[in-house]
């Protein structure tokens, strides 16, 4: 370009140089390192008395990620020209491997190749949040997914299934009342049993899948049903108590917060060793509230990470996180287990603050 | 009829002494055809009072659809299990379990739960007296 760097542009470009939050860093065409900046020593560790001609290119690049490989150096970026954007592992002093992004030019030169300016900016923070969003996505999707698919069944089990065997037990007392001998009777009426106990089964099971009420009565009646349900099979004294107004609210979040209820409760059965139970939804103006109670055996939420076990505590998170609530855990062994959730809405029943992801469905 | 229930109590606590087991606990049907655990012995609380047996759900209720002794070992519950299958166990914290149903001809009429709050393998003599029990219980209720 022939230009003649005049003084004072000197010192600018090492200012620049400098001060750039960008690292920088320069190998000649061996490889080896003849220029870094401070921002490279504090990305890599190294200072630059240690890699200045006593390092090359390969003993700081630790290969490029590509779609196909975490760590390649085929086509590398040095055998290029220029090449505008890519993602090295760069080995620091510390002995760690990060990865960075990078972009790199080969200088021009006469008769000879040039030096070559790579340029490396560490973006692990914004690649954890895309990760994290990614992640978010996946487990949103997994969920409506399961939840679709719990609505689809239990509704073939009711409306097919269920009603076949409603029109088999009409068809049943119609023969009863025909003129039948005793054993004929005694027969028949064994099948009657039968099937009226098969059809409670098949609603049962239409109910657990995901009980209709949940669409067509709401969010308390469903717990309500629930909580007796509960009652019933674990002999857990099971109090439910509704405060505030009573409303419809979106149904991602009436369903959200009846599977965490459902997953409090299942938990207190399992590992609460409980006599009593309460179960309350507390409707606010500007959200709801739904807290799960027992005075069980209590457990230290501290250390359930070292421990690593299911999946249901998770699960409630990601649900109440999807909706832009809240979720406390207060527990302490011996001293039982609280689970508060708060979802803030708006007039309209609809969670307030959306995750912004949570409506991508 | 205090009578039968007195003596159907007698009889629970006299194998549970018999066999040396923690809980022995009989569900029949009521009137409005719900099962419950009518009878129990060695019971430390009440919780049992209050369930409602499915039939084929849960190992009395599993006993209850298929007419043949169930038993299990080693029950704790762990992650990704479904408390339904053992709610008994639960309200009583016991871990191993024979069930045997109560019969009436071909007819199940009842569940007797045999279970122990510790690791334990009843015996085949345990079993056979539980089933005698069954059995006896099973002829009274016949009458009935
Ligand atoms: N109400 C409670 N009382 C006592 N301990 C509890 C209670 N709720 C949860 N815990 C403890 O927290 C742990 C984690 O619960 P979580 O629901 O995440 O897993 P899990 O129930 O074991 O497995 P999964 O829900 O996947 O079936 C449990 O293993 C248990 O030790
Ligand atoms: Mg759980």
């Amino acid at each position: 370009m022939g230009f003649r760097m005049l003084n004072e542009t000197a010192r600018f470009m090492e200012t620049l140089f400098k001060n750039v939050t960008d690292a920088i860093l320069v190998v000649d065409g061996k490889g080896d390192v003849i220029g870094v900046n401070p921002a490279f020593e504090r990305m890599s560790g190294w200072m630059a008395e240690e890699v200045l001609g006593k390092k090359s290119l390969c003993d700081l690049c630790r290969g490029m990620a590509t779609c196909q490989e975490e760590s390649s150096c085929i086509d590398c970026f040095a055998s290029r020209l220029r090449m505008p954007s890519f993602q090295i592992h760069l080995h620091t002093k510390s002995g760690e491997d990060i990865a960075v992004a990078g972009s790199s030019t080969r200088l021009p030169e006469d008769g000879g190749l040039g030096a070559l300016a790579v340029i490396l900016r560490d973006n692990s923070e914004m690649q954890r949040a895309e990760r994290e969003r990614h992640q978010r996505q996946l487990t949103n999707y997994v969920i409506q997914a399961q939840e679709e698919e719990r609505k689809r069944i239990s509704r073939d089990l009711h409306d097919g299934i269920g009603q076949a065997l409603y029109s088999i037990m009409v068809g049943l007392r119609v023969i009863n009342q025909l003129d039948l001998n005793h054993d004929m009777r005694q027969h028949l009426d064994e099948v009657q049993q039968l099937t009226a106990r098969t059809l409670e089964e098949v609603k049962s099971l239409s109910v657990e899948l995901r009980p209709s009420a949940l669409d067509d009565l709401g969010l308390a009646a469903a717990l309500r049903s629930y909580s007796k349900r509960f009652e019933q099979t674990f002999g857990i004294l099971t109090t439910f108590e509704i405060g505030g107004q009573r409303r419809r609210y979106d149904s991602a979040v009436e369903t959200a917060l009846y599977r965490i209820a459902q997953e409090a409760m299942t938990n207190a059965a399992k590992y609460a060793d409980t006599d009593s139970i309460t179960l309350r939804l507390a409707d606010q103006p500007d959200g709801v509230e739904v807290c799960i109670e027992d005075h069980g055996v209590g457990f230290d939420p501290q250390h359930l990470k070292v421990q690593g076990t299911g999946l249901g505590l998770y699960g409630m998170r990601e649900r109440v996180t999807l909706l832009g609530g809240t979720l406390t855990i207060e527990a302490a062994p011996g001293q039982g287990t609280k689970i508060h959730v708060v979802v803030p809405l708006d007039e309209k029943g609809g969670p307030r603050y959306v995750h912004p992801i949570a409506d991508r469905g | 009829m205090i009578r039968l229930e007195e003596q159907i109590q007698e009889a629970l606590d006299g194998i549970r002494a018999e066999v040396v087991a923690d809980f022995l606990a009989l569900a029949l049907p009521e009137g409005g055809g719900q099962i419950r655990w009518a009878y129990a012995s060695g019971n430390r609380n009440d919780r049992f009072k209050r369930i409602v047996l499915r039939p084929g759900k849960g190992i009395a209720g599993r006993v209850f659809s298929l007419g043949r002794p169930v038993s299990v070992e080693g029950i704790t519950p762990r992650a990704g299990d479904d408390p339904r299958e053992y709610p008994i166990l639960l309200a009583e914290g016991l871990c191993c379990a024979v069930a045997v149903p109560v019969l009436c001809g071909s007819r199940v009429r009842g569940v007797l739960l045999m279970a122990s709050r510790t690791p334990r393998t009843f015996s085949s003599s345990d079993v056979d007296a539980a089933i005698g029990l069954a059995e006896r219980l099973g002829s009274v209720y016949s009458e009935v």
